[in-house]
């Protein structure tokens, strides 16, 4: 399993991280029951700081995603909320998909579709918050 | 609080003539975690860390490393027993073989690591036999990292440990820098290399012209700074962004840029309310607010 | 490791300064014992007598060179690593600055007194087993004492010096030209003649020409003096080195 992670893309690492290995698992690219990297294999391999790793998996031990059983190592746990939550990620997933089809039908740029959908994120949680 | 903080400074000064190369410092190094020193050359990185390891003594103010007083040479020579130190030059003794070195600087810890010398000793390529002077400037530099890798201190404190390496023992250094952090080793380190800092860092504290200008946990960053683009219709409305959280207004013709560290959905309403035809927020790189957080002692702020 | 340390720096410098004194004081008094022809001569031919006279001109020639290679062997120290950059390593190191003094003092001090020693070994052994001459050991140990107690005065002289004056070929030049303002400078006063270093380690005055045995009156006052400016000498290293920004 490769992971990667980028400094410049204005998300945290460790939120990156979290993506990734969720999405692996809801992929079925990890199975349940296999080990992830160690923290310190997995900081040194990525060249980020352990404390990115640890916080990535303590947020997905406490989804109860992982399990990170003191002195074997990492393992994906296997919950029946991870395999619902799966169906729905899918069907967000092509949601997502088709909407960037037409903003690219209609002519816009990758760039431009990202910008508006930042944007977009950060008025709506405001006028969720109003709400 | 104190024993999570591993460096602590209380407007540490010191005038070199009449120009104050570090000024009223204010820093505080949390445990367990990776803090970059981020300057540009002659900021003053390399003074404070002199300064806390008693090689130079500050003109005024104080601090304490592991808990102990860089004023009291007692203390300070005790917090040595438990710091790691890379100097920038990594200069050493001409006159001693690898293995003579080695055995030197083992002598004066008692957290030595025996596995981790012979490992790097294979891994950086060092003849035991050759001596010092006889090593090229990698080679030496290489052989200082190992001197203060070799160990398990408390604390590493580096003074830009990647100058004088090639890319591959850049990596080979970050990498054998994450094993350390992993197992508990706080990392203090100076740099003016914008990637690597934001690659492995946890925390970055902005020096410049010896004044401390910020101290930023990296994923914070990330997740707040955003730089706002904003193009109006008309002219641009005059004080309107003068808020909290803006660290710059720049306006070029219709446009205004903001670099906010906070509030940047209330930005963009007000944005909205002022009449802006469109807006775009993209992420801030550590570079962008590198730049814009030195130029800051140079221009008016706004 | 420290002392270690101060061996290495200064190996080199030691051993040859070694190797030269002994080889000149030895052959000198070889050449001179056995009148140029290496043969010994027969017992009758030399005698004490002529023994100590030859081992007190070895001992004028030895005052010249000696002081060269104390003041070489107080060279170096921190500042010199300070300009060579690896001041910041040492200084690293958990250790206080007065002990890296003392290693560095400690080990200087052992090598000028060895080069004091090894080359009167090597001038007694020739007379004894050579020359097969008795030595007297009040007068051997007379002069040896006034060249160690010199010696170690010009070290710590040299040794200040290093600890004051920076740049590398910058703090010899001090350190010689201290030395040869003491020597020009007591020749031209001569109300200053009693401090000339030179004048104080060859005992020319305190010997007797007739018998050449010490005249009772061996200057033990100036020799305390000597060391205890020597040792008021290597405290103000100390302190300049502890309070210097590095």
């Amino acid at each position: 399993m490769i992971f990667k992670v980028n400094p410049a893309v204005g998300q945290p690492l460790y939120i990156q991280l979290i993506q990734q290995i969720r999405h692996a698992i809801e992929t079925g690219l990890l199975v349940d029951g296999e080990t992830l990297p160690a923290i310190r294999s997995l900081a040194a391999e990525l060249v980020v700081s352990p404390n990115t790793i640890v916080k990535a998996y303590s947020e997905l031990e406490h989804e109860g995603l992982l399990e990170l059983r003191h002195g074997s190592g990492v393992y994906v746990s296997a919950k029946r909320r991870v395999k619902s939550r799966a169906d729905l990620v899918r069907a967000a997933q092509l949601k997502v998909r088709k909407a960037i089809e037409n903003l690219r039908d209609e002519g816009f740029s990758d760039e431009e579709i990202h910008r508006m959908v930042e944007a977009e994120l950060f008025y709506a949680s405001r006028a969720g918050r109003n709400a | 609080m104190s024993e999570d903080v591993v460096i602590s400074t209380h407007d540490l000064t010191k005038f070199y003539g009449r120009t104050p190369v570090v000024d009223r410092l204010n820093l505080q190094v949390p445990a367990h975690q990776i803090t970059a020193f981020l300057g540009r050359n002659g900021a003053g990185k390399s003074t404070t860390i002199k300064m806390l390891l008693g090689i130079t003594y500050p003109t005024s103010g104080m601090g304490t490393v592991l808990g102990k007083q860089i004023l009291d040479a007692a203390q300070n020579r005790e917090a040595r027993c438990d710091v790691a130190y890379v100097a920038e030059d990594k200069q050493l003794y001409p006159y001693m073989t690898v293995e003579q070195l080695v055995r030197f600087a083992k002598s004066f810890y008692s957290t030595w690591r025996p596995d981790v010398e012979s490992r790097l000793l294979r891994q950086f390529e060092l003849p035991p036999t050759r001596k010092v002077r006889a090593l090229s400037k990698g080679m030496r530099g290489k052989l200082a990292l190992l001197l203060a890798l070799s160990r398990r201190p408390s604390l590493l404190i580096l003074d830009e440990p990647s100058e004088g390496l090639d890319p591959v023992g850049i990596e080979e250094l970050l990498q054998e820098l994450m094993t350390a952090s992993a197992d508990g080793v706080t990392i203090f380190f100076s740099s003016h290399q914008i990637a690597e800092v934001e690659r492995i860092a946890d925390r970055a504290c902005i020096i410049d012209r010896g004044k401390l200008r910020m101290n930023i946990s990296m994923e914070e960053m990330r997740q707040r700074c955003r730089r706002i683009t904003i193009a109006f219709q008309g002219d641009p409305p005059d004080r309107a962004f003068n808020f909290p959280g803006v660290r710059r207004v720049r306006t070029d013709g219709r446009q205004t840029v903001l670099l906010a560290e906070e509030n940047v959905d209330a930005l963009i309403e007000l944005a909205r309310r002022e009449g802006a035809a469109q807006v775009e927020v993209d992420p801030v790189s550590l570079r962008e607010l590198f730049l814009e957080t030195v130029k800051e002692g140079h221009d008016a702020l706004v | 490791m420290l002392w270690y340390k101060a061996w290495l720096e200064t190996r080199w410098r030691f051993l040859l300064c070694l190797g030269g004194l002994v080889f000149c004081c030895g052959f000198f008094v070889l050449a001179e014992g056995t009148g140029e022809n290496f043969k010994r001569l027969p017992s009758w031919a030399f005698t004490p007598r002529q023994a100590r006279e030859l081992l007190f001109r070895a001992h004028q020639g030895l005052v010249a060179l000696f002081p060269i290679a104390a003041i070489l062997l107080g060279m170096g120290g921190m500042l010199r690593e300070k300009a060579t950059g690896v001041a910041s390593f040492t200084l690293g190191l958990p250790v206080s600055r007065t002990r890296l003094m003392l290693s560095r003092i400690g080990m200087g001090a052992l090598q000028t007194l060895l080069l004091s020693l090894a080359p009167w070994i090597a001038m007694l052994a020739v007379v004894y087993f050579y020359l097969r001459q008795p030595v007297s050991v009040a007068f051997s140990s007379s002069l040896l004492l006034a060249l160690i107690s010199g010696g170690l005065l010009l070290f710590s002289m040299a040794v200040l010096v290093s600890c004051v004056v920076e740049g590398e070929y910058t703090a010899p030049v001090a350190a010689f030209g201290i030395f040869v303002v003491n020597i020009y400078g007591t020749v031209l006063f001569d109300s200053l003649r009693e401090w000339n270093v030179i004048r104080f380690m060859r005992l020319q005055e305190y010997v007797d020409r007739g018998t050449w045995t010490i005249k009772p009156a061996l200057p033990l006052g100036g020799i305390a003096v000597a060391f205890a400016l020597t040792i008021l000498l290597a405290l103000l290293s100390t302190v300049a080195v502890e309070r210097r920004d590095f």
